[in-house]
């Protein structure tokens, strides 16, 4: 089959600049070369009724009946090689372990406050920041266990922090059950290529879990609001491959401090609660009093030590779009070291130069609201309607707080199988980032991918599919 | 001044409820302003201790057996020293109580209102006279869930509503404020003992506004808990299984202490 070149300027994951086929690549693509149309189109259809089949489909909120529906699955792997990966782990390692180090100061001493590094009042005031946290000691002074970092590839070549996801990051069960469809669609690419294995995700994060506790033999449960959230599958996905209770909060007491299960032989105490519901909604006395979906008594648990919420209550904090451009003043003061990982340079509304030079390149930027997520509520100015623009333009003089800015990247493309054949799609990449006694990922992370020509919009909230991720063992093939 | 508490709230149920925790802030702190000289809680359950991120103390009660009512007893003895609020107190900076929770979120009118005023004592003090004569004190005009900008709309409600709309102004115009329960001595008897009431960090400082009594110090005022608005600091906050139809009563006596302190 013919693979498309890319555009001018821009980085492609399969061709070099002269459009010669990377070096980790070479494989895949004599193999899409290759490739039968028919047979392909055959596999596709296969994908298409296994992934129905195992019911992992995604719940878009907003659409009418918040009907369930398949995140498109696309049949090219995404390969990085073996120098990139070994680069993005150290600098994924650092980042993570500044954020968590970040989080434990700014809920004991606030030397990064003290120091003059980070304003009192974009930490303190930044609805994320939970005053319930306060001078809790949390075993090895862990906040996000499990951490989901966005990033992306500019057309310089070099890996870019879009965002960190810190408070209770999905997305990885999809990058599961995307390695095991290409095995079993395609187990002779398998037996050719070195590609790195993931599939002891789950034991890894039991072990992390696990290691949250300090007792010897914890006992870990995964706790989801229900199955109408649009991570459900995920939740029960995780809990069984990990071989831990999936429960709601109906299923968990609490009783003189300490949270037990219920069960057919009766209580069990709960150690560590994997908790897939937002700081809110997990304790109806602490938060939000109309929550039916926590545990009433469980803040009270989490606050006198006898349980371990993973990742801890008041995470988003460190995760919020305001925080990020700080991310490297952090890897600096925490850790004494340069950082690994570019940031992406960001403007900060609420910094009266920032929103000019904002106003003055609206066209050119990509705006954000600072608590935003799944895409919504973001401005793409090159894309964008003058209507669109006069609305940012007042949204963002009336609460310039609320918003920050950053150039339009553009994100690296890689072949991917679309109406017109093989043609480049832009895509990012979320690595899962795992610490408990130690930091440990597995190689890769969840590949989203824009399906539309020329759209940066990769959020599957929005109609972006997914890849497998394939990281080369050596860089020789 | 020494002071003697007694408080009592009675929950009564049509059925027996079957099971109920409550977070209780119902204990008192040593502070500057306040020594505890006895303080006692009495509840029907199984009860623990903790202390929330705010620094108060939380008693966790639990109850898993069958009951017609719950009957919560504080009581004890308090001196009030009259020493002037610091800043000592405060677990992290001020700059925690500059947000807004769902319960002090503005709306349009209450911004309007909010910023005729300025971040100096002076035109807080202004702020919290002219709340209290636009904000009749009219018990059962609000609920607990009731939010400041319902409650300025209304142009009524209890000391909580006259605190979340103060809290909400201040925020709103940038002074970070805090939402505060506790007792009242009051010589009148037609006043409530179970109060709130507001602080607002103005310089380097907390300040007290009783919007209700319009008093800008707390001589009078045994603190319980502090917050980001009632949520946080509620006296009582639970749930149960069972019971039906609820009624609750609550009464507090603040009186001095005769004899020698």
């Amino acid at each position: 089959m013919l693979i498309q070149t890319p555009g001018e300027g821009l980085y492609d994951e399969l061709f070099d600049q002269d459009n010669r086929v990377r070096p980790h690549y070479k494989m895949l693509e004599e193999w899409l070369v290759n490739a039968d149309e028919g047979l392909i189109a055959e596999k596709r259809r296969e994908a298409d009724v296994l992934f129905q089949r195992l019911g992992i489909t995604f719940n878009v909120y907003g659409e009418d009946q918040g009907a369930d529906r398949l995140i498109p699955f696309d049949l090219i792997p995404r390969v990085i090689s073996a120098s990139d990966w070994q680069k993005l782990q150290a600098g994924l390692r650092q980042r993570v372990q500044a954020l968590n180090r970040f989080l434990f100061d700014i809920y004991h001493g606030f030397d990064i406050v003290r120091a003059g590094v980070i304003s009192a009042e974009q930490v303190f005031a930044n609805p994320q920041y939970q005053p319930g946290m306060q001078d809790l000691k949390l075993p090895r002074n862990l906040y996000s266990h499990i951490a989901g970092i966005d990033l992306i590839r500019h057309n310089d070549g070099d890996f870019y922090v879009l965002e960190d996801n810190l408070r209770c990051p999905s997305g990885v069960s999809y990058m599961l059950e995307n390695r095991r469809m290409m095995m079993r669609l395609f187990p002779e690419l398998f037996a050719h290529a070195p590609v790195a294995p993931i599939d002891h995700y789950p034991n890894l994060l039991g072990e992390t879990l696990r290691a949250a506790s300090l007792k010897p033999d914890p006992t870990v449960v995964v706790l989801t609001p229900g199955r109408f959230n649009s991570a459900y599958f995920e939740h029960a996905f995780l809990a069984r491959q990990m071989g831990v209770e999936l429960v709601e909060g109906a299923d968990l007491f609490v009783h003189q401090n300490k949270v037990f299960m219920k069960t057919t032989v009766g209580p069990q105490q709960v150690d560590v609660i994997y908790r897939r519901i937002d700081d809110d909604f997990l304790d109806p006395l602490a938060g939000n009093p109309d929550s039916m979906l926590g545990v009433p008594g469980l803040y009270a648990a989490y606050r006198t030590g006898n349980v371990v919420l993973t990742n801890a209550m008041g995470t988003g904090v460190a995760d919020d779009k305001s925080i990020y451009p700080y991310v490297p003043d952090m890897i600096r003061f925490y850790l004494d070291e340069e950082p690994i990982l570019k940031n992406v340079p960001t403007w900060q509304c609420r910094k009266e130069k920032d929103l000019k030079y904002v106003l003055d390149h609206l066209s050119e930027l990509v705006v954000k609201e600072a608590q935003g997520a799944g895409g919504y509520g973001m401005l793409i100015g090159p894309k964008a309607s003058k209507k669109e623009l006069s609305t940012f333009r007042s949204l963002l003089k009336a609460r310039p707080q609320d918003y920050i800015a950053q150039p339009t990247l553009s994100l690296s493309t890689c072949p991917t199988f679309v109406d017109e054949g093989i043609a480049p799609r832009h895509l990012d990449l979320r690595p899962f980032v795992l610490s408990g006694k130690k930091i440990q990922m597995v190689p890769g992370g969840l590949t989203r991918v824009a399906l539309k020509k020329g759209s940066l919009v990769v959020n599957s909230s929005q109609g972006g599919g997914t890849k497998d991720t394939w990281v080369m063992e050596d860089d020789l093939c | 001044m020494r002071l003697n508490i007694h408080h009592q709230t009675r929950y009564t149920y049509e059925t027996p409820v079957q099971n109920s925790i409550q977070y209780i802030r119902l204990t008192p702190r040593n502070t500057p302003q306040q020594r505890i000289h006895d303080w006692k809680l009495s509840t029907p359950g199984e009860t623990s201790q903790m202390m929330d991120g705010f620094g108060n103390p939380v008693t966790v009660m639990t109850l898993d057996n069958a009951v017609p009512e719950i009957v919560l007893t504080a009581e004890g003895v308090v001196d009030l020293t009259g020493k002037p609020l610091t800043r000592d107190d405060s677990p992290f900076p001020p700059q925690v109580f500059l947000r807004h929770t769902p319960l002090t979120e503005t709306d349009k009118a209450l911004k309007k209102f909010a910023s005729q005023y300025s971040c100096n004592k002076r035109s807080l003090v202004r702020l919290m006279k002219h709340l209290r004569e636009h904000i009749a004190f009219m018990p059962g005009a609000t609920t607990v869930t009731n939010t400041a900008s319902e409650a300025f709309k209304l142009g009524a409600g209890v000391c909580q509503d006259h605190t979340h709309i103060f809290i909400a102004c201040c925020r709103h115009i940038g002074v970070p404020a805090r939402y505060v329960s506790g007792y009242i001595h009051s010589t009148s008897d037609d006043h409530v003992a179970t109060h709130a009431w507001a602080e607002a960090w103005i310089g380097s400082n907390w300040h007290t506004f009783d919007v209700v009594n319009t008093l800008n110090v707390a001589e009078s005022h045994i603190k319980l808990a502090v917050g980001l608005d009632y949520r946080d600091a509620a006296p009582v906050r639970g749930v149960r299984s069972g019971g039906g139809m609820e009624h609750m009563e609550t009464r507090a006596w603040v009186t001095e202490a005769t004899g020698t302190q």
